[in-house]
């Protein structure tokens, strides 16, 4: 059984569910540093629930910058991002303090 | 420029079937922030270098993402196969970092045990502090006067109690065996400050600390013979008057006397005080 996605991945699967493509973008969007994005995307691809592609090279050179490579969810990353969301919502409501009385 | 040196230098971390692909990626995501600043788009983005910096968890992560306990494994017995092969090699080599290895832990055993760690006996020695004071164009560290000293002492709020020293030479024995050494005038308060507790007889105490007392302020000299005797071996006795004879005669446990000149109004470091939860800019502590 796949050990359980942490905070980290669960806040990359939903910078790219909210339309962060690249890597630059989601360091943005999170706020993470660089150095845990990177390989943490690295993981999620190797996991299936990314799908790396590399842009269109005529789009770049248009644009005159070089290719980006882009990230998406897989419908295996849509289904894991749904369920991490739900646990922490869990962990989240046991965490809250007991109302008075 | 740096940033590319960078991102080239992190490059070397990743295998070379990937590199071309690993730098394409980061190149163009360090070109896609250098044309967000020119635009002052910033906003929520990282500095270069801070960004940059990233490349080397990623290249190392890249580096070590097919390593698997079996590869390992194998690449071990590969290497000890041509270690067999080659012999000579494989002495020096084991020789080489033998000696490095060894003169190394020797050297940090060394420093570890005369400067880094305390010395034994001393009670929460993490909380000891040195005060002293520096300014432009002087030595870095400066002493109190010996009322200056008093003074840190009685106003501090923040200590739980401050101690002083300060150097001096005395000589030790009786009638005409009798040899120079090196020592330390102190207050009555430095013994229980560092917390240390003699095996025999007494420690210099604040009682002593006064004018009429056994010794005269500001106190005791700590004679010193690290050299041939341990710390433990000395007991404190006080003899006699400071001040009628302007000598302090100390009796060790082994009953040598050493005689102290009379303290002058010299330097003094204000030493040995206890740190509380917080620091001020009022003393310079370290």
């Amino acid at each position: 059984m796949p050990r359980p996605l942490g905070i980290t991945s669960l806040q990359i699967l939903a910078a790219v569910r909210d339309g962060a493509r690249y890597g630059l973008d989601i360091v943005a969007h999170t706020g993470l540093p660089s150095g845990t994005v990177y390989p943490t995307l690295g993981r999620l691809k190797r996991s299936g629930l990314l799908r790396p592609h590399w842009e269109d090279q005529r789009v770049a050179d248009r644009e005159g910058r070089p290719r980006r490579r882009y990230y998406e969810l897989t419908p295996s990353g849509t289904g894991a991002l749904a369920e991490g969301a739900s646990r922490v919502a869990a962990a989240a409501a046991r965490l809250k303090p007991a109302s008075a009385g | 420029m740096m940033s590319r040196l960078l991102l080239k230098l992190a490059g070397l971390f990743v295998p070379p079937d990937r590199r071309r692909e690993w730098m394409e990626e980061w190149s163009a995501e360090l070109d896609a922030l250098k044309s967000l600043r020119s635009e002052e788009l910033a906003g929520n983005y990282p500095g270069t270098m801070s960004f940059v910096s990233g490349a080397f968890p990623h290249a190392i992560w890249i580096r070590t993402e097919g390593w698997t306990m079996d590869s390992v494994a194998q690449d071990l017995r590969f290497a000890a196969r041509v270690l067999r092969r080659t012999p000579g090699f494989t002495i020096v080599a084991a020789l080489t970092l033998a000696l490095g290895i060894g003169a190394n832990t020797g050297i940090f055993s060394l420093v570890n045990g005369l400067m880094i760690r305390p010395p034994a006996g001393i009670e929460e020695a993490d909380r000891l502090v040195q005060i002293a004071r520096s300014y432009d164009g002087a030595p870095r560290w400066d002493n109190w006067s010996y009322p200056a000293a008093e003074l840190i002492r009685d106003a501090s709020a923040l200590m739980s109690d401050v101690a002083g020293y300060s150097n001096g030479s005395f000589v030790l024995g009786q009638g005409e065996d009798l040899e120079p050494v090196a020592g330390q005038y102190v207050t009555g308060n430095y013994f229980s400050t560092l917390g240390v507790h003699p095996t025999v007889g007494r420690l210099l105490e604040p009682a002593d600390d006064r004018a009429g007392s056994a010794v005269l302020p500001p106190s005791w000299a700590r004679c010193s013979r690290w050299a041939r005797s341990p710390m433990r071996s000395w007991a404190w006795l006080p003899r006699g008057s400071w001040a009628s004879t302007h000598s302090a005669p100390l009796l060790t446990s082994g009953s040598p006397a050493c005689s102290a000149p009379a303290p002058t109004e010299g330097p003094f470091t204000t030493s040995g005080g206890r740190a509380g939860s917080s620091s001020s800019d009022a003393f310079r502590m370290t």
